[in-house]
């Protein structure tokens, strides 16, 4: 009986050596990766996404590759724009490009700084997809490509809300004016009623 | 008797109101013009700048690719690139448009050459796009949509990097024009459909409450 808790008592303290083991090993191995220097990239929009009309104001859109430390970082950028979903029930000025791909390029920059001008179609929530790796792999300081995605959303120009407000008003007008008319044409031809 | 008098007149409405759509649709269409094309290359100092345009239906042809996503892509572009035909090629609204520019000297890639990328909107005159790229390895691929159904001029620069491996100052900068004929399509039919549906309903209603309302019924 004795010898039978001796060597439970071995096999648990083997078990726990090993599991100990195990966990030093894993740790040994990830600690060179997880020590690779990572990087953040940031964008904005000029000027800010409520004051950009769409398909009327040329947006800049800048885009920044940081260390962690705030280093800028020379960098290879894949970029991606979405356009936004499409609407079931109010379609947007371009109806086709409802739900594509805008953007889907590549470029370089030195300065871990990127800047383009565009002029976004449409309304509605755009989707960036950021893609930033070293600008040469066999960089010594090379850091661990990372990938980032952004949304903003963008409002309806003011002059295309107040179009469709007058036209709808105009349609609203001639509907009740011809109701008008049919009506008492009716109620003449049938005083009755 | 009543209704059908109703019915009648609204139908005369209607049909008006649907017979305006397509006028509108009309004026609307794009007449390309003959300088439009899809390459463009220019000689300047011994350099060599070439534009090249590759419709995203090119990238299908592409055999599958392996590696990262971002390097698959790549290396599926510089196929269509490389067995992209030499017809005329245009743009699409809807699908992404690759432009391909390329710098060489003496039929090699100009390495560490820099990009700068313009589109001009030839109609409305406006300038809607602009970027540029650092060092490259004497080719640049940009992917964009051109999403209104209108003649674009593309305006491409190049030069060489004064720190690119070789060079000792910058190069000269050198030039091309390409004008991008950009093939319009038309809104979907539910999306239009859907459309004059709710304009529709603007209208009966309007005219539902004009005829049930006693506007005016003290005249009669």
């Amino acid at each position: 009986m004795k010898s039978f808790k001796l060597t439970a008592r071995r096999a648990s303290f083997s078990h726990v050596l090993t599991t100990t083991l195990c966990i030093a090993v894993w740790i040994a191995i990830s600690a060179p990766l997880s020590a690779a220097p990572t990087a953040s990239i940031q964008y904005n929009l000029d000027p800010a996404a409520e004051q950009i009309g769409p398909d009327v104001d040329v947006a800049g859109l800048n885009l920044s590759v940081r260390s962690k430390s705030g280093e800028a970082l020379p960098a290879r950028l894949h970029i991606r724009l979405d356009a936004p979903p499409k609407n079931r029930l109010v379609s947007t000025d371009f109806p086709i490009v409802e739900g594509t791909h805008l953007i889907d390029a590549q470029a370089a920059t030195n300065t871990g700084e990127y800047r383009l001008r565009y002029l976004f179609p449409i309304r509605g929530e755009y989707t960036l997809t950021v893609t930033a790796s070293p600008l040469t792999d066999a960089s010594p300081d090379a850091w661990t490509p990372v990938t980032e995605t952004f949304q903003f959303t963008l409002n309806e120009n003011p002059g295309e809300v107040r179009n469709l407000l007058l036209l709808l008003a105009g349609l609203f007008v001639f509907g009740f004016v011809a109701g008008i008319i049919l009506g008492r044409g009716a109620r003449s031809a049938n005083p009755a009623t | 008797m009543r209704s059908f008098t109703f019915y009648t007149r609204s139908l005369l409405i209607v049909s008006t109101l649907l017979c305006v759509q397509p006028a509108i649709a009309h004026d609307s269409e794009h007449t390309a013009s003959e300088e439009a094309g899809d390459f463009v290359s220019i000689t300047d100092h011994g350099l060599t700048l070439t534009l090249k345009l590759v419709p995203a239906a090119a990238l299908s042809d592409a055999p599958e690719q392996t590696g990262t996503a971002t390097a698959a892509h790549a290396a599926a572009l510089r196929y269509a690139v490389a067995h992209a035909s030499d017809q005329k090629l245009t743009a699409r609204v809807g699908d992404p448009a690759y432009l391909v520019a390329s710098l060489s000297q003496n039929g090699r890639p100009v390495s560490g050459a820099n990009f700068e990328l313009v589109f001009d909107h030839i109609e409305d005159d406006k300038r809607v796009f602009e970027t540029s790229s650092g060092p490259t390895d004497g080719t640049w691929i940009w992917g964009q949509q051109f999403f209104d159904g209108a003649e674009h001029r593309v305006h491409l620069s190049a030069q060489s990097d004064a720190n690119a491996e070789g060079t000792s100052a910058e190069g000269p900068k050198i030039a091309a024009e390409l004008v991008v004929r950009v093939e319009a399509i038309s809104p979907p039919g539910s999306t239009i459909f859907r459309t004059i549906l709710l304009l529709l309903a603007v209208v009966a209603g309007a005219m539902f409450l004009g005829y049930v309302l006693p506007v005016g019924r003290r005249n009669l």
